[in-house]
């Protein structure tokens, strides 16, 4: 039977600052970088935060990423109600515009303060400077832009009225945009249709779980449905309580808690899948972000799909098509996931951080030198 | 003649001149226990000569011998002559210097040193006279070394293709889906879904929530 898709789910949070369009011109990603202006970039992005759980609005998204040859672009509309619950609607340009998906979540107290603590990381991390009068979707706007070095990393359009982002632009080392998100259409209010009646409808959604674990038969006619291959089970995860637990969780797996690339650690959370344990760490710089889940075990590449084997500076990692990037690789007696947004080089980083084992080399010489070595690490006692 | 004592392994191993061995086969029409010396050489070289393929790397002897001693590989090691000053390691810290440790080699005070690594040596320390207790010691030694060494790679074999079969360990197949899903809601991020996720007609499918 076929289960909800993962689709959309631009939500708000770390996409606030991680999320969303337009192409920067190359004129714009360099320049004398202005003055640092956090003093009013910061109230006005921790306002768009709050603003994005806590309005009621209908509108309508383009989200769109530029990676070499695998560029995507979608149309999502989004209903917002002021007590969190968010439903999203694909309507897929690759299919026409016909409704392919829905999704919806409910927006949680922890999830706004995840967005208020990569605030703080993009703050450290990146200079910020702040240009009313622009306009969005027909709607004054101001805009903050942030920049390492002379490079724009990203632009961020807020609405004057509202504060909620209404645009965002993230670029790549070269300051060339390598995802957008923009609305184009935006009605403030919320939604006429009550969660619970109409196709979109939210139903029963439970706070920061997306439908796509308690699927609901639901019928569009003539339209596409994109479908997953996600489990039909509910999945509780448990956040750290504290900083000092989300820490102690990270290092239980020694795994860092700052990236080489500027990420820091934002946020752990417990749960499972597949009836195994898996710990997530969420890491961010302000403007992506990174989950890197841990389990318990020995990476089974033969059942993976669509993955491609690489050596990434003499790690052995596994990555995945489709967007969010996604990796997988073998680390000691652990296996890591790695699922973002990120560019490339910041996903190298990642994996050059945590443990990884390098390629395993194939033949008889090869196999007794193994398993050498696992007699010997249990000589050992290891 | 003499007992061919040293000649004994140039002798199996075909090195000796043609004279010397001539004279050598003449001394073994004659001298039992030099035969049996020889015999015993000869049949140490074909055991070891069956045991050729797999070729241990550099590494696995390295590791052997350091589990061979608990301060690491072994030195050479030196028989005491009676009479001359005790051996010294010229190089190298003073504890790595091992003394021999195996039975007296002499009444015959032919004694030589046997060298650990030397498997044909060791064999070759075997003199007749008294060699015939020296012979099995030195032999028991060596087929300890072999077997021990067989046990290991054998070992190795067996572990990596338990490695490779993750055997001990769960195998892991990451639930990607699920976990994509976890990261966009976790992160408020947005989850394109995947280039090859399969399509539905909507009629029957649920996309439900």
């Amino acid at each position: 039977m076929s289960r909800p898709r993962t689709l959309v789910g631009s939500a708000v949070p770390l996409v606030l600052l991680a999320g969303l369009v337009g192409l920067v011109p190359a004129s714009a990603a360099t320049g004398a970088p202005p003055e640092d202006d956090d003093a009013r970039a910061i109230p006005l992005l921790r306002r768009a935060v709050l603003a994005a759980s806590s309005l009621g609005y209908t509108g309508t998204q383009v989200l769109t990423s530029w990676r070499p040859g695998a560029d995507t672009a979608r149309l999502v509309h989004v209903e917002q109600w002021p007590d969190g619950r968010r439903v999203e609607t694909l309507r897929d340009a690759d299919v026409g515009g016909a409704s392919s998906g829905v999704r919806s979540i409910t927006l949680r107290p922890s999830d706004t303060d995840l967005s208020l603590r990569a605030l703080d990381v993009l703050a450290a991390a990146y200079h910020l400077s702040v240009a009313p009068g622009d306009r969005v979707a027909g709607r004054p706007a101001t805009l903050v832009t942030a920049r390492r070095g002379d490079v724009v990393a990203a632009r961020l359009w807020l609405d004057d009225a509202s504060g909620l982002l209404l645009r965002q632009e993230v670029n790549d080392a070269r300051g060339n945009v390598r995802r957008m998100f923009c609305f184009v259409d935006l009605r403030l209010g919320p939604p006429s249709e009550s969660p619970g009646s109409g196709s979109a409808s939210p139903g029963t959604s439970v706070s920061g779980a997306s439908d796509v674990s308690t699927p609901r038969p639901r019928t569009v006619s003539g339209a596409l449905v994109h479908v997953a291959r996600v489990p039909a089970q509910r999945t509780a995860w448990r956040g750290a309580a504290s900083p000092g637990e989300r820490q102690a969780w990270c290092d239980s797996v020694g795994c860092p808690g700052t990236l080489p690339t500027g990420y820091r650690l934002l946020d752990a959370r417990r749960g499972s899948a597949n009836g195994s344990p898996v710990l997530q760490l969420v890491y961010g710089d302000g403007l992506s972000s990174i989950s890197v889940f841990v389990q318990s075990g020995r990476l089974d590449p033969d059942h993976l799909t669509g993955f491609r084997a690489h050596t990434w500076d003499g790690a052995a990692v596994f990555v995945g098509e489709g967007w969010p990037t996604r990796l997988t690789w073998q680390g000691g007696s652990r296996v890591f996931t790695a699922v973002s947004d990120a560019a490339l080089t910041d996903l190298h980083g990642t994996v050059a951080a945590f443990p990884h084992d390098p390629p395993e080399a194939d033949g008889v010489v090869a196999t007794i030198g193994r398993g050498m070595r696992s007699v010997l690490e249990w000589l050992q006692g290891d | 003649m003499t007992h061919l004592g040293e000649r004994i392994t140039p002798l199996v191993d075909g090195q000796l001149p043609a004279d010397a061995a001539e004279r050598a086969s003449m001394h073994l029409a004659s001298c039992r226990p030099c035969r049996d010396a020889v015999e015993a050489e000869r049949l140490m070289k074909s055991r070891l000569a069956t045991l050729g393929s797999p070729q241990p790397g550099e590494d696995l002897v390295r590791r052997l011998l350091h589990l061979a001693g608990p301060d690491g590989p072994l030195p050479p090691r030196v028989g005491h002559v009676p009479g001359t000053p005790r051996p010294r390691q010229v190089s190298g810290p003073a504890r790595s210097t091992r003394p021999v440790s195996g039975p007296p080699l002499a009444r015959t005070g032919s004694r030589r040193p046997a060298v650990a690594a030397g498997v044909s040596r060791a064999v070759a320390g075997h003199r007749p006279g008294a060699p015939a207790r020296l012979s099995r010691v030195s032999r028991a030694r060596v087929t300890v070394a072999v077997v021990g060494a067989m046990c290991l790679v054998g070992a190795g074999v067996a572990g990596g293709v338990v490695s490779a079969g993750a055997a001990g360990r769960p195998t892991v197949v990451p639930p990607v889906d699920t976990l994509v899903v976890q990261h966009s809601t976790s992160t408020g991020t947005l989850t394109f879904g995947d280039q090859n996720a399969e399509w539905e007609t909507g009629d029957t499918a649920g996309s439900g929530r």
